[in-house]
C-alpha cells in the first residue's frame, strides 16, 4: 500500500450490522467533508490519542472511544457502543502489492504470541503477531497473502514503536 | 476488645475491592484469595497480599471454607470478611471461622441458620408479630390444594431451603398445582438436598422494598432506611434506589419497626437486610426474607446516610457498640444504583464474557463507581458478569435520575456487550419516572428490547473514519496533531485495521 501521496479524498468502508456503509472523506482546506450515503457533514479532528478521538461534526464537539479486536472495531459515543467490522472481504477491492513488506509494531509493547513461522504461507488478514500494548492486545495481520520471509521477534520480547516484527514476501 | 491488623477477604470482584478500600482507610492490611482464573484480577492487585486458593470453579476455590480458614491463619489474618454470595450466608462457615479463633465479619452462625430456612424464618416472624405473606407450610400433599384455594390464586410454590429462584413456581390455576409442587420438590432436592416446599400468596404487582438493619453485640439494633429494589430481571435486581418512591413517613415508620423487630427476633448483629414485598394498591407489606450479609446495593444507603457500612461491620465485629442511636441517623437526598452487567439485554440477558478493551467510568460530582475490573481485565465465564455498580446521588429523585443518566452516558465499556443502553432506557421509561415500578416491570415492558441508537451511528462511523484516516501520514487533517503525538501514532502498514483492502485511497 502506498500512502506517500497527498490524496484529497478517501473512502473507508465499514460493516455496521448487516449493512456495508462507505464513508467518503474529502479535504477542503481546514475541514473534512464527510459523505455517508446521501448525508453530508463537515467534520474535523480536534484531538486524537490512542483509543480516543475528539472531533467536530457540523460545529458540535464529540468524543469517541475506539478499540479494535481482530476485525471488529468498537466505537463508543456517549456511552453507546457500535461494533464496526471490516467489510465483507469478497466485496472489497484488491490492492496491489509488490516486493516485501516490513510489518512493524504500531505501539511500544510486548510480544504476547508469535503466530507464524518463517516460510509459512499466509492469507490476507491472517494474524501474524499478537502484541500487548496499553493493556490491549493488538493483532498484527498480514496486509496481503504471501509467505513469511523472516520473523524478527520472539514471544515475550519488548518492542519499540516502529520496530520491524515480520518480513512478508509477496511470493508464495 | 479484639483488634484486627490484617483481614482476609473471602471474595472477588468489586465487593472484595470495596472491602479492601475500607481496610486501607482503617490501617488494616488486606489478604486476597484468588482462583486460577483470577491471578491478575483487580482484587488481587489492590490487596497487600494475595494467595491462590484453587482452580477456577467456585467449589474448588471461593467456596472452599476449609482452605480459606487455613490460608487466613497461615497469613496471620485475625478476621475474615465474606462479602456477599459465595460463603457469606453459610452458617457452618461462620461457625468454623470463629472456632478457628478468627473474627467473622458478619452475624452469628445461629442467626444465619434461623433465617436461612424460609419456613423457619416465617414461623419466627409470625411469632414476633412481623407480617408474613399469607401461606401454608402443611405436611401432606392432600392439604395443599385446599390451602391454595384459601390463600387464593395465583400462589407461589417455594423451596424452604431455597434461594435465587430455584425450586420456585408460580401457579395460576388449581389444575397446575400438583405438577408444580412435584417439580419444585425435585428441583429443591437437587439444589439444596431438601425437598421441603411451602405455599405463598403470589402478589402479582408487588414492589420489593427492603430495610437495611444493623446490630451490635450489645443488643442494639437500628435501621438505616429502605431501598426499593423492584427493578429486576430474572428475579435479580438491576436498579435500586432510596428512598422508595412509594413510602410515606407513616408506612416507612411501620416497616422500619417491623424490620428492627425481625432482626431482634434472631438476636442479630452486624449488617443485615429485611426484604419485604409491598402491594402498592393496598399498601400492605409482608416479610419476604432476611439477607444475613452486606448487600450488593449497600452504597445507596451509604450515600443518603453518610455512613460506611463496611467500616461499621468491622467495628461491631470486634465488639464495639454502634457509635450512634436510631435518632442520630438521618437520611438526606436520593440515591440510585445501576448494576452494569456484561450481558445482552436484547438477547435474553445472555452473559457476555471476554477481554475488556476499554473500561472508562464516570468521574463527576455525586457519582460513585464500585468497579470490579479495569481496562485490559477480563469478564470471566466462571463468575457473576457484573462489571461495576454506578451509584448516583441527587437532592431529590428527579436530580438523581438525571445524574445517573449522565453517569451512564460517561460509562464506556468496549470489548464485551453491556446493559448500559438498557439501563438508560429503563430510567427513561414513564413508569420508572413516575416511581411505579413493580417486580414484573422489566418482563412486561422490555420483553422486546432492542437498543435504538441509529441516531448516533453516523457519528460512530465518522469517528472511526477520522481515526483511521489520521493514521495515514500527511492525509487530511494530520497537521492538527502535536508533533510528539503524531510520532506515536501507529504506522499504516502494521495497523490491522488498515491491513485489509477495504481502505481505498484515490481522488
Amino acid at each position: 500500500m502506498d500512502f506517500q501521496a497527498h490524496p484529497k479524498m478517501a473512502i473507508i468502508s465499514y460493516q455496521l450490522g448487516d449493512e456495508a456503509v462507505a464513508v467518503r472523506l474529502e479535504r477542503e482546506g481546514e475541514v473534512v467533508r464527510v459523505v455517508i450515503v446521501d448525508r453530508v457533514y463537515e467534520a474535523g479532528v480536534i484531538h486524537l490519542r490512542a483509543g480516543e478521538v475528539t472531533f467536530k461534526v457540523d460545529g458540535i464537539t464529540h468524543t469517541a472511544f475506539v478499540a479494535s479486536d481482530g476485525s471488529t472495531r468498537y466505537v463508543a459515543i456517549a456511552g453507546d457502543v457500535f461494533e464496526l467490522k471490516k467489510p465483507d472481504a469478497r466485496r472489497a477491492r484488491r490492492v496491489q502489492h509488490h516486493g516485501e513488506d516490513n510489518l512493524t509494531a504500531s505501539m511500544p509493547g510486548q510480544i504476547t504470541k508469535v503466530l507464524v513461522c518463517e516460510g509459512d504461507a499466509v492469507q490476507r488478514g491472517q494474524p501474524l503477531i499478537a502484541l500487548e500494548a496499553m493493556k490491549m492486545e493488538i493483532k498484527i495481520a498480514a496486509p496481503h497473502a504471501g509467505r513469511v520471509a523472516r520473523v524478527l521477534v520472539t514471544q515475550g520480547q519488548v518492542v519499540d514503536r516502529g520496530q520491524a516484527l515480520v518480513e512478508l514476501s509477496d511470493e508464495y | 476488645m479484639k483488634t484486627i491488623d490484617k483481614l482476609l477477604i473471602a471474595n472477588r470482584g468489586e465487593i472484595a475491592v470495596r472491602i479492601m478500600r475500607a481496610c486501607q482507610e482503617l490501617g488494616i492490611r488486606t489478604v486476597a484469595i484468588y482462583s486460577e482464573a483470577d491471578a491478575q484480577a483487580l482484587h488481587v492487585r489492590v490487596a497487600d497480599e494475595a494467595i491462590p486458593i484453587g482452580s477456577a470453579a467456585p467449589q474448588e476455590s471461593y467456596l472452599r471454607g476449609d482452605r480459606i480458614i487455613a490460608v487466613a491463619q497461615s497469613a496471620g489474618a485475625q478476621a475474615i470478611h465474606p462479602g456477599f454470595g459465595f460463603l457469606s450466608e453459610n452458617a457452618d462457615f461462620a461457625d468454623a471461622v470463629r472456632e478457628a479463633g478468627l473474627i467473622f465479619i458478619g452475624p452469628s452462625g445461629g442467626s444465619i441458620r434461623r433465617m436461612g430456612n424460609k419456613t423457619r424464618a416465617r414461623a419466627i416472624m409470625q411469632l414476633a408479630g412481623v407480617p408474613i405473606v399469607p401461606g401454608y407450610e402443611g405436611g401432606i400433599d392432600a392439604d395443599f390444594g385446599e390451602a391454595a384455594g384459601t390463600i387464593g390464586y395465583p400462589v407461589l410454590v417455594k423451596a424452604a431451603a431455597g434461594g435465587g429462584g430455584k425450586g420456585m413456581r408460580i401457579v395460576h390455576a388449581p389444575k397446575d398445582l400438583y405438577d408444580a409442587i412435584e417439580s419444585a420438590q425435585r428441583e429443591a432436592e437437587k439444589a439444596f438436598g431438601d425437598p421441603t416446599i411451602f405455599l405463598e400468596k403470589y402478589v402479582e404487582h408487588a414492589q420489593h422494598i427492603e430495610f437495611q438493619v444493623f446490630g451490635d453485640t450489645h443488643g442494639t439494633v437500628v435501621h438505616l432506611f429502605e431501598r426499593d429494589c423492584s427493578t429486576q430481571r430474572r428475579h435479580q435486581k438491576i436498579i435500586e434506589e432510596t428512598p422508595a418512591p412509594l413510602l410515606d413517613d407513616e408506612l416507612r415508620q411501620r416497616m422500619s419497626e417491623a424490620a428492627v423487630t425481625a432482626a431482634q427476633a434472631v438476636a442479630y448483629h452486624n449488617a443485615g437486610t429485611i426484604e419485604f414485598i409491598v402491594d402498592p394498591q393496598t399498601r400492605e407489606f409482608y416479610f419476604l426474607e432476611m439477607n444475613t450479609r452486606l448487600q450488593v446495593e449497600h452504597p445507596i444507603t451509604e450515600l443518603i446516610t453518610g455512613l460506611d457500612l463496611v467500616k461499621l461491620q468491622i467495628l461491631v465485629a470486634v465488639g464495639e457498640p454502634l457509635p450512634f442511636t436510631q435518632d442520630q441517623i438521618a437520611a438526606r437526598g436520593h440515591a440510585i444504583e445501576c448494576r452494569v452487567y456484561a450481558e445482552d439485554a436484547a438477547n435474553g440477558f445472555l452473559p457476555a464474557v471476554g477481554p475488556v478493551l476499554l473500561a472508562k467510568f464516570p468521574t463527576m460530582p455525586g457519582v460513585r463507581v464500585d468497579a470490579g475490573l479495569e481496562t485490559g481485565d477480563e469478564v470471566s465465564r466462571h463468575y457473576d458478569p457484573m462489571i461495576a455498580k454506578i451509584i448516583a446521588y441527587g437532592q431529590d429523585r428527579v436530580a438523581a435520575i438525571r445524574k445517573m443518566d449522565a453517569a451512564l452516558a460517561n460509562t464506556t465499556i468496549l470489548g464485551v456487550t453491556t446493559n448500559v443502553r438498557f439501563l438508560r432506557d429503563v430510567l427513561a421509561h414513564p413508569v420508572f419516572q413516575r416511581g411505579e415500578i413493580t417486580t414484573n416491570f422489566i418482563e412486561r415492558e422490555f420483553a422486546a428490547f432492542r437498543p435504538d441508537v441509529n441516531d448516533k451511528s453516523d457519528l460512530a462511523l465518522i469517528a472511526a473514519a477520522l481515526t483511521d484516516i489520521q493514521l495515514t501520514p500527511d492525509l487530511l487533517t494530520t497537521h492538527t496533531l502535536p508533533g510528539a503525538l503524531r510520532s506515536r501514532l501507529p504506522t499504516t502498514n502494521s495497523d490491522p485495521w488498515l491491513a485489509g483492502d477495504g481502505f481505498r485511497i484515490g481522488g
